[in-house]
C-alpha cells in the first residue's frame, strides 16, 4: 500500500449542505484501509458521504481525491475516480445481474462495451462473489445478494476510492458480516469509506471510525465515546458488548444476582429489571462486573480484602436473591461457598432457558 | 423463482423479436392498403408499385394518394408516441408515465385551440393551416414540458404523475369550452384531432411525421443507451456514474415533448399507445435494456397503430372513427394485465 501523500481523500475546510444550509462541515486526510462513519440518524453522515463522493457540490471547502479538487473535474471524470454506493435497495425491473453491473461502466463507455469494460466488468463480479449470478434477474435476487452485485457495480468503474452510505442496513445479521468481510477485502486495494450505523461490526472491521454529531466530524478514539454521540440518556453504552443498555435505577437493592461469567448481565437484558440490583462477588474481569457496574449496579468485587461476612448480610438483606447455574470457574470458591451455606434462602436460575 | 420462470417461457430473444414483429408490421401496412370502402387486390397494388401497371385511375387515386400517406404517418406517429413513453418511463423512473398521462398531449392540443381561436378570432393573423399547427402544438408541449422539468427535481415521481394526470384533464376542459365556441367546421376538423383521426394523414402530413421520427430517433438510442439505462437505479446511483441529471433531463423530455407534440398536430390525441408499447416489448424480450427496448417499443407501436387502422376500416368502411377510441378500449385491459405483471423480476 502506498503512502504518497496524495492517494486518498482529503477535505479541506469541507462544508456540505443542501440550499445554502449547512448540514456538516470536516477536515479529514483519509488514506487507506477501512474507514467508518458512525452517528445518529440526521447527523450529516449521509451528507458528508455524497460530497466526499462527488454527488452533491460542497458550499464551501476543497475534496481532494488522490491529489485532484474533486468538483474541479467534470462529472464524468469525477465518476471515474469515485464509486459511490448510496443507501437503499433499489429494483431495477427486467435488468440481469450482468446489465446492472454494466452500468458501472457508464463513465468509461461508448455505446457499446469494450473488451477493457468486459474485463473490468467481469472482475469485479468476480471479486464480489456474484459472478455465478450473471444472468439472473437482479429483482429475483437476495437482499444481500442485490448488496453485492450494486457493490460490483460501483467497483466496475474502477475507482481509486469506494464510498457506501449505510449498505448494511437492510440486511440481515448473516449478510451484514459477509459485507463487511467483502468491504474489508476491497480495502486492501483501494480505500473504502463507509457510513453504518452497525457500531458492533465497526468496531471489528473498520481501521479507524470517525464520529459524526451535530454536523461534525472527529475521531473516534475510544469506544466509551459512543453513549456521548448518540446522546443516549438513560440507555448506556457497554463498550465490550458493543450495545446499548437502559440503565438501572437507585437505591437499596432490591434483588441480589450472584452472577458469574456474564451470567447476572444476560438476566437483567431478558427480563429488562427495572430495579435496583447488587450482583456477586464475581471476578474483577467478569462481564457481570464490567457492563452491571456501568448501568448503576452495585457490583461486589471479589478480591483478597473483601470482607465475605458483611457483603452476605447487605446480599440477603435485599427481598430476593438468585444464583444461576454456572460453571464453578465462573464464581471463587468462597462464593460458591457462601451460596451453598445459604441453598434455602437463594433461588436458582437456568440463566440460558428464558423466564 | 417461480415467477421468474413464468416471465421467461414467455420470452424471446431480441434477434428474433425483432424481425417477427418487423414482418407483422409489412403484413399489416398491406393489409390497410387492401381494406376500406374499397377493397383492392393486393397482388394488384404489388404489381402497381413495382410495374406501374395493375390498377384502374381511380384505385390508383386511393392506393397513392390516401392509403400510402395514411399507412406511412400511421407507421411514423407510433412510433414517436412509442418512443416518448419509452423516454417518459426511463427518465421518471415510472411504469405509469407517457405522454397521455403526463399531460403533455393534452397540453399540445390545447395550444392547437388556442391558437386557431386567436387567428380567427383576433384578426387574421394567421392562416389556419398544416404548417402552424405543428408550431403551437410544440410550442405548448415545450412550454407545458419545461415547467415539468422545473418542478421535477422537487418532486417524487408519484408526485409528478399526479400532477401530470391533473393538468391533462385541466387542459382537456379548456380546449372542450374553446372548441365549443369555435364555429362548427373549424370545432369539426379539431375534433377529430382530439380523438385522433386517420383521415388527417395527408402526404404532407405523413412527411413531416416520418422527418421527425428520423431526427428524434437517434439522439434517443445514443440517451437511452449511455445516460437513461443506468437511471432505472435511481437519480443518485445515475448522477455518481457521472450523468448531468438536471442536463438529461432536458434533451430528453424535450425530445419526448417534441415527438408527442408532433404526433398531436398530425393525427391527434392518441392514448395508451405510448404506454403499452414499451412494456409490451420489455415483457417480450425480457429485458429492459434500452438498447432493444427502444427500438422493439417502435416497431411495436406502428404495429399496434396499423391494427387500429385496418380495425377502423373493417368496421366503419368509408367512414372515421377516433383513434383514440380503439387504443381506449384494448389499452384499458392491457394497461390492466401490464400492471398485474409489475411483480418479481418486472417490479419497478
Amino acid at each position: 500500500m502506498s503512502l504518497d501523500s496524495s492517494t486518498g481523500v482529503r477535505a479541506r475546510d469541507l462544508v456540505a449542505g443542501y440550499d445554502n444550509n449547512p448540514v456538516v462541515s470536516a477536515n479529514l486526510d483519509l488514506r487507506s484501509g477501512l474507514i467508518c462513519f458512525i452517528g445518529p440518524n440526521a447527523s450529516g453522515k449521509t451528507t458528508l458521504a455524497r460530497a466526499l463522493a462527488g454527488v452533491l457540490k460542497p458550499l464551501g471547502g476543497v475534496v481532494i481525491v488522490d491529489g485532484r479538487d474533486l468538483y474541479s473535474l467534470s462529472n464524468v471524470d469525477r465518476s471515474r475516480i469515485v464509486g459511490f454506493l448510496p443507501t437503499g435497495s433499489p429494483r431495477a425491473p427486467l435488468m440481469k445481474v450482468f446489465d446492472v453491473v454494466s452500468m458501472g461502466r457508464t463513465p468509461w463507455r461508448g455505446l457499446s462495451l469494450s473488451s477493457r469494460d468486459l474485463k473490468a466488468i467481469l472482475r469485479s463480479m468476480d471479486l464480489a462473489g456474484v459472478s455465478g449470478l450473471s444472468d439472473r434477474y437482479f429483482n429475483d435476487l437476495s437482499d444481500g445478494q442485490r448488496q453485492r452485485v450494486l457493490i460490483a457495480m460501483a467497483l466496475a468503474r474502477e475507482p481509486r476510492v469506494l464510498i457506501l452510505d449505510e449498505p448494511t442496513s437492510f440486511l440481515d445479521p448473516i449478510n451484514r458480516i459477509r459485507v463487511f468481510d467483502l468491504l474489508k477485502e476491497i480495502s486492501k486495494e483501494i480505500l473504502v469509506i463507509v457510513t453504518t450505523h452497525d457500531i458492533e461490526l465497526a468496531s471489528r472491521y473498520c481501521d479507524q471510525v470517525y464520529s459524526v454529531k451535530d454536523g461534525s466530524v472527529s475521531k473516534l478514539v475510544s469506544w466509551e465515546g459512543v453513549g456521548d454521540l448518540y446522546g443516549s440518556g438513560d440507555l448506556v453504552y457497554i463498550p465490550i458488548v458493543n450495545s446499548f443498555e437502559y440503565r438501572l435505577p437507585e437505591g437499596s437493592p432490591e434483588i441480589h444476582l450472584f452472577g458469574g461469567c456474564g451470567s447476572a448481565f444476560s438476566y437483567v437484558r431478558r427480563n429488562r429489571l427495572d430495579m435496583p440490583v447488587s450482583v456477586g462477588p464475581v471476578f474483577y474481569s467478569d462481564l457481570d462486573n464490567l457492563a452491571l457496574s456501568r448501568l448503576g449496579a452495585k457490583v461486589y468485587v471479589y478480591d483478597g480484602s473483601l470482607d465475605l461476612d458483611a457483603v452476605s448480610k447487605q446480599i440477603f438483606s435485599a427481598s430476593e436473591a438468585i444464583a444461576f447455574k454456572v460453571p464453578d470457574e465462573c464464581l471463587p470458591d468462597a462464593v460458591l461457598d457462601l451460596i451453598y451455606r445459604n441453598r434455602d434462602k437463594v433461588r436458582f436460575v437456568d440463566v440460558e432457558s428464558f423466564g | 423463482m417461480r415467477n421468474s420462470n413464468r416471465g421467461r417461457s414467455y420470452t424471446t430473444s431480441f434477434s428474433r423479436a425483432l424481425p417477427i414483429t418487423v414482418f407483422m408490421l409489412f403484413i399489416l401496412a398491406l393489409a390497410s392498403l387492401i381494406v376500406g370502402s374499397v377493397w383492392i387486390d393486393p397482388l394488384d397494388i404489388l404489381a402497381d408499385i413495382f410495374t406501374g401497371e395493375g390498377l384502374s385511375p381511380v384505385e390508383e387515386t386511393i392506393v397513392y394518394a390516401r392509403r400510402i400517406p395514411i399507412v406511412l404517418g400511421s407507421i411514423a406517429a407510433g412510433a414517436l408516441l412509442a418512443l416518448s413513453g419509452f423516454l417518459y418511463q426511463s427518465l421518471f423512473r415510472n411504469p405509469m408515465a407517457d405522454p397521455y398521462v403526463l399531460g403533455t398531449a393534452s397540453a399540445s392540443f390545447l395550444t392547437i385551440v388556442l391558437g386557431t381561436y386567436i387567428s380567427i378570432y383576433i384578426g387574421e393573423l394567421f392562416r389556419f393551416g398544416a404548417t402552424l399547427l405543428p408550431i403551437f402544438s410544440a410550442a405548448g408541449a415545450a412550454i407545458y414540458t419545461g415547467g415539468l422539468v422545473a418542478i421535477s427535481s422537487r418532486m417524487g415521481s408519484l408526485q409528478l404523475l399526479l400532477i401530470g394526470i391533473s393538468l391533462g384533464f385541466v387542459f382537456t376542459g379548456i380546449s372542450i369550452i374553446f372548441l365549443s365556441m369555435l364555429p362548427p367546421d373549424v370545432a369539426g376538423l379539431l375534433s377529430l384531432a382530439m380523438f385522433g383521426s386517420f383521415e388527417r394523414l395527408s402526404w404532407e402530413y405523413s412527411t413531416y411525421l416520418a422527418i421527425s421520427l428520423f431526427i428524434l430517433a437517434t439522439p434517443s438510442i445514443y440517451y437511452s443507451v449511455r445516460s437513461l439505462d443506468p437511471m432505472i437505479l435511481g437519480e443518485e446511483y445515475a448522477r455518481s456514474l457521472g450523468i448531468d441529471i438536471r442536463a438529461l433531463r432536458i434533451v430528453v423530455s424535450l425530445i419526448a415533448g417534441i415527438a408527442t407534440s408532433i404526433t398531436v398536430a398530425f393525427i391527434g390525441v392518441i392514448g395508451f399507445l405510448g404506454f403499452v408499447a414499451p412494456h409490451v416489448a420489455r415483457l417480450m424480450i425480457g429485458s429492459s435494456r434500452s438498447i432493444y427496448v427502444l427500438p422493439l417499443s417502435m416497431v411495436l407501436g406502428s404495429l399496434i397503430l396499423l391494427v387500429c387502422l385496418v380495425l377502423v376500416r373493417i368496421l366503419f368502411p368509408g367512414g372515421d372513427l377516433p383513434i383514440t377510441a380503439i387504443t381506449s378500449i384494448f389499452g384499458g385491459p392491457l394497461l390492466v394485465y401490464l400492471v398485474s405483471r409489475m411483480r418479481g423480476e418486472y417490479s419497478w
